[in-house]
């Protein structure tokens, strides 16, 4: 049962992040987990457990694929990997921006948000 | 040290979560436990490492699909933030770490001692599981199956009934030889139709699996190879994508490397190359020599195997079940044979024995202990203290200590399975579809058996506690340990416990060790002793031919001859003994007469005139045959002589295989050489040996209507090789190496193996040298513990006696009627043990029976040797307490009064 203070078809932070992650172009693992450590200033952290717990599923959703990795990358470690968005999973992503962006007007509407409402 | 355990964690994850992702996660946490620890020192690696083992058992339950919520949803519920309770938690933690550290080396052995039994489990346990108990490696494994192929139905045809199967492929076993080292390797290959590998839901860890398009003719045929392989060859297994692998025969280009662990169909296959079923189509798949051609087939969603079963048959009719096999079966790649099954479940039994004893020593610790603190659990009693805090305390100081043994079982185990497969033969190790490791299943059974110590352990202590009598214990400690009668009475039978569990592993250890010095004094019928077989493998293309091949041996031959190390030497045809030379089905005629009963094992060896005086074969009757003799000159064994014209002179009488066969003129009679065929007591009635000169293998005479038969597949040419054997007796034994160097001079085109034949002989029985040494060690390992268990009762029991020992010195006791008094209270404990041991022994060891050989289970020695060796180390162990006791000043003791 999801808990009640997600709503149906919304993605839990560590999903969103992940994606946001990847938005650049393909990454590795830990290369994610530091990219989202910074952006969330320490608020996310993952680990490689949560963090591929998380990489699997969305693997087996094709919202992310194995790629190659970039080509600047001087990169000895066999064992990584690296990860890039999907068609899907760049959709997924901007489904979910949009509805928190519509969560965001509601909110500026009441009041409860800096910044201006442009509609 | 510390990725090796983050390894063993990985295996909480399910198998194929594992193999795709595992390595990578190592990676990415060594970087995240590394950052943390610059950051934070030691307190924040271990912090990560906290996390992250929440957060595997949090993945392992959702990757198993246990978690709640829907599965198709890339996202999971978040977990729900810790509250005060764990504060609470944490000082429950620290208090119970404050009483097993004021326990010092008390609370070190007993850690040692669960940990030590723990890891002993968990290590048999791993061995069954991969043996026995654990399905395969592969997705939904139940789903797999295999066809009988007795009568070879065609691929294609099974491919199109796509309302029965998914997917059918089919697998052939072959081989390759690798180049580029100093000698031709062979190298276990197995050929698979394109779209096998995504049929088990294995994909390759890097590069590719095959495709339709690597059928085709091409100058480096396309393979996949193990990971181990890749690492060997090319260091970095991603870095082989790309590479060819030089074999003697055409090179082969690397497409993909499999995940680290998987096997298919078997450990030793390390290459994997197309098979390209088409080419055959219409044509059966007869290849001799090989373990022929088979299909596999992954069940169509939601169809029954029964269905399956009954539909195949009523459209394939040559598909009926033949003997126990039916037309379809699960597959169930290298299930060990029964014998090791029971041998399997014996050493579970063992272990358990093992886990018990330890058990029982640790809670009679325990015990003891709760005994000297009773006054202060009775002080925290009488100051308002719910008797349920004290028993929470027991209750988690032990699930501390368990704790503590888990962390340290994992080290031994991890350490242990090194030595367990090192030490096995290969063909337990790599024979079967599951490596022996551990496996989260592994895991659960550790968890599991720490659960039941905890609970066993904890048990009377916390009986003990609930009851403890508060005025009893407020009252001088003496006297409360007077009262507590029913504690010791508790320790007493622990200790009575620990003896009878030490009694009955002793018992099985040496039942076990009795068979295997029997199964090694088997005489083999030969002068053995220093004969050496030396086996070249040799890879087709480099000889083609047998003149070639036989230009070789006859170098070699020169070559060994001429080694002043060698006394004799000859070259065979076909395998050295205890292997079988040449095994056909036969339907023998006696002299013109069929014989009785009418099918029969023929064994034939090929050999040189010379073998018989290398191998020390006596020649009982006749002569041997010479280079004159046809190739119908036959030497009999004695048993075959007797078995065919018992009593009567049979040189010069004749005989044929099968009636189709050439009949065969006796010459001569050997005595029997012990083969892989015969039982452990001799050879069976249902086979014959004999010896034919050297000669192509016997063909069968053509008959009208026997050419009909498909012609033969084509298997790739890698997949054949040669091997020649020399037997050579060596002077001294330790001289193989330099003969083996001379052998070869600057021929590096073939590869060589070498084995004493009585080291071959003593590998036919390394299961029971296995059982042996694995019981044996526990049954040495429990007596100790037997013995510390009886000396800590007796010690303890001295101490508590101090007064009453010193007031019957003041009555007038002498010391040597003190010392009796100890000595006889622990004799008792050690008779009774032993008694119930021995009893115990005598039940459980009819189920090892079956693989006992030259002992009976019940037999008399054993079990007087063991009881007599435990009761006297028990007064052993007793000595220095009783000594104490003597030693008592009745005038100091009274006066402390």
């Amino acid at each position: 049962m999801p808990p009640p203070s997600r709503p149906p078809g919304a993605l839990s932070p560590q999903v969103f992040q992940i994606l946001l992650s990847l938005a650049d172009g393909p990454r590795h693992g830990y290369a994610m987990i530091q990219d989202i450590r910074e952006r969330t200033n320490d608020e996310v952290r993952l680990t490689a457990s949560t963090l591929y717990d998380a990489l699997a599923r969305l693997v087996d959703q094709a919202w992310i694929e194995e790629s190659d990795p970039p080509d600047d990358t001087p990169d000895h470690d066999y064992r990584r990997r690296y990860y890039r968005l999907t068609k899907i999973g760049r959709e997924a992503a901007v489904k979910e921006t949009a509805r928190l962006q519509r969560l965001l007007d509601m909110a500026r509407e009441k009041k409860l948000a800096p910044g201006r409402n442009r509609r | 040290m510390a990725s090796r355990f983050y390894g063993l964690l990985l295996r909480l994850l399910p198998s194929h979560r594992r193999l795709r992702y595992g390595d990578e996660m190592a990676a990415v946490f060594a970087e995240v436990v590394g950052e943390a620890r610059r950051q934070a020192g030691w307190l924040g690696a271990g912090a990560a490492w906290m996390k992250e083992l929440f957060g595997l058992a949090r993945f392992s339950i959702s990757a198993r699909g246990l978690a709640a919520g829907p599965r198709s949803h890339p996202d999971r519920p978040e977990l729900p933030r810790s509250g005060r309770g764990r504060w609470h938690m944490t000082s429950e933690i620290k208090g119970a770490w404050r009483g097993v550290r004021g326990r010092g080396w008390s609370a070190v052995l007993s850690v040692g001692l669960i940990a030590l039994a723990l890891a002993a489990n968990t290590l048999v346990f791993s061995a069954t599981d991969a043996l026995v108990f654990n399905t395969l490696p592969y997705r939904e494994a139940d789903r797999l199956i295999t066809l009988n192929m007795s009568s070879s139905p065609r691929l294609h045809q099974l491919r199109s009934f796509s309302d029965l199967f998914s997917a059918v492929h089919g697998y052939l076993a072959g081989s390759t030889f690798v180049t580029g080292r100093v000698e031709p390797t062979y190298v276990s290959t197995t050929f698979v139709t394109p779209g096998l590998f995504e049929m088990l839901g294995v994909a390759p860890r890097f590069g590719r699996g095959f495709v339709d398009a690597d059928m085709a003719a091409t100058d480096s045929p396309a393979a996949v190879i193990d990971h181990d392989l890749a690492r060997e060859r090319y260091g970095d297994p991603r870095a082989a994508v790309g590479q060819t692998l030089e074999t003697t025969d055409r090179p082969l280009l690397v497409v993909g490397v499999m995940p680290p662990g998987f096997r298919f169909p078997e450990g030793r296959t390390r290459i994997w190359r197309v098979l390209d079923y088409a080419r055959y189509s219409g044509g059966r798949v007869i290849i001799s020599g090989f373990s022929g051609f088979w299909p596999v087939a992954r069940l169509a969603a939601g169809v029954p195997l029964e269905h399956v079963e009954r539909t195949v048959v009523e459209r394939i009719p040559e598909l009926k079940p033949s003997g126990n096999r039916s037309a379809v079966n699960p597959i169930r790649f290298g299930r060990p044979p029964d014998e090791r099954r029971l041998m399997l479940f014996a050493l579970l039994g063992a272990a358990l024995c093992l886990l018990l004893t330890a058990c029982a020593n640790v809670t009679s610790v325990e015990l003891a202990g709760a005994l000297r603190r009773s006054r202060a659990y009775a002080i925290q009693a009488a100051l308002g203290a719910p008797r349920g805090t004290l028993v929470r305390t027991a209750l988690f100081e032990g699930a501390l200590l368990v704790a503590l043994a888990i962390a340290l079982a994992a080290v031994l185990a991890v350490a242990g399975l090194e030595i367990l497969t090192s030490r096995l033969p290969e063909r337990i190790t790599q024979g079967g579809i599951n490596p022996i490791d551990l496996d989260w299943r592994s895991a659960v059974f550790m968890a599991g058996g720490a659960v039941a110590t905890w609970v066993i352990a904890s048990l009377p202590v916390v009986v003990s506690s609930a009851r403890s009598n508060l005025i009893d214990a407020l009252k001088l400690e003496d006297r409360a340990a007077a009262a507590s009668r029913a504690r010791t009475v508790t320790r007493r039978l622990l200790t009575v416990g620990q003896v009878a569990f030490a009694v009955v592993l002793l018992v099985g250890g040496l039942l076990y060790a009795r068979t295997y010095t029997r199964l090694l004094a088997i005489e083999t019928g030969a002068d053995t002793t220093g004969v050496a077989s030396i086996s070249l493998t040799l890879p087709p293309e480099t000889f083609p031919t047998p003149e070639r091949i036989d230009e070789l041996a006859t170098g070699i031959m020169g070559r060994l001859k001429s080694h002043p190390g060698v006394k004799a030497v000859t070259r065979l045809y076909g395998p050295a003994p205890p292997a079988v030379g040449f095994a056909m089905r036969s339907h023998p005629e006696i002299d013109s007469r069929p014989a009785t009963p009418a099918e029969l094992s023929a064994l034939i060896y090929n050999v040189e005139p010379d073998f018989f005086a290398t191998l020390g074969l006596p020649l009982r009757l006749g002569r041997i045959f010479g280079p004159d003799d046809p190739p119908t000159s036959a030497i009999v064994s004695d048993t075959m002589a007797r078995q065919f014209w018992s009593g009567e002179n049979p040189i010069g009488r004749t005989f044929r295989i099968d009636p189709s066969y050439p009949v065969c003129t006796v010459v001569g009679v050997v005595g029997h050489v012990r083969n892989d065929r015969d039982t452990l007591t001799g050879p069976t009635e249902s086979s014959f040996t004999f010896y034919l000169p050297p000669q192509p293998p016997l063909r069968r005479a053509n008959r009208p209507g026997d050419s009909t038969g498909p012609p033969p597949v084509n298997v790739p040419a890698a997949s054949l090789w040669a091997s020649v054997t020399f037997l050579a007796r060596l002077a001294d034994p330790a001289q193989l190496g330099a003969v083996l160097g001379t052998l070869r001079g600057t021929d590096s085109r073939f590869q060589t193996k070498a084995e004493f034949l009585d080291d071959a002989y003593a590998s036919r029985h390394a299961e029971t040298l296995m059982a042996t040494s694995i019981v044996t060690a526990f049954a040495g390992f429990a007596f100790i513990v037997a013995m510390t268990g009886i000396y800590g009762v007796m010690a303890f029991l001295v101490a508590g006696r101090t007064r009453e020992i010193g007031i019957r010195m003041a009555l007038g006791a002498d010391r040597r009627s003190i010392s009796r008094m100890v000595l006889g209270s622990s004799a008792r404990l050690v008779l009774w043990g032993a008694a119930l041991g021995s009893g115990a022994a005598l039940l459980t060891s009819r189920w090892i029976e079956s693989q006992l050989f030259g002992v009976s289970p019940t037999d008399p020695a054993t079990y007087v040797a063991v009881s007599a060796a435990i009761v006297a180390t028990a007064l052993l162990a007793t000595w220095h307490p009783a000594h104490q006791a003597a030693r008592v000043d009745p005038a100091i003791t009274l006066r402390t009064e």
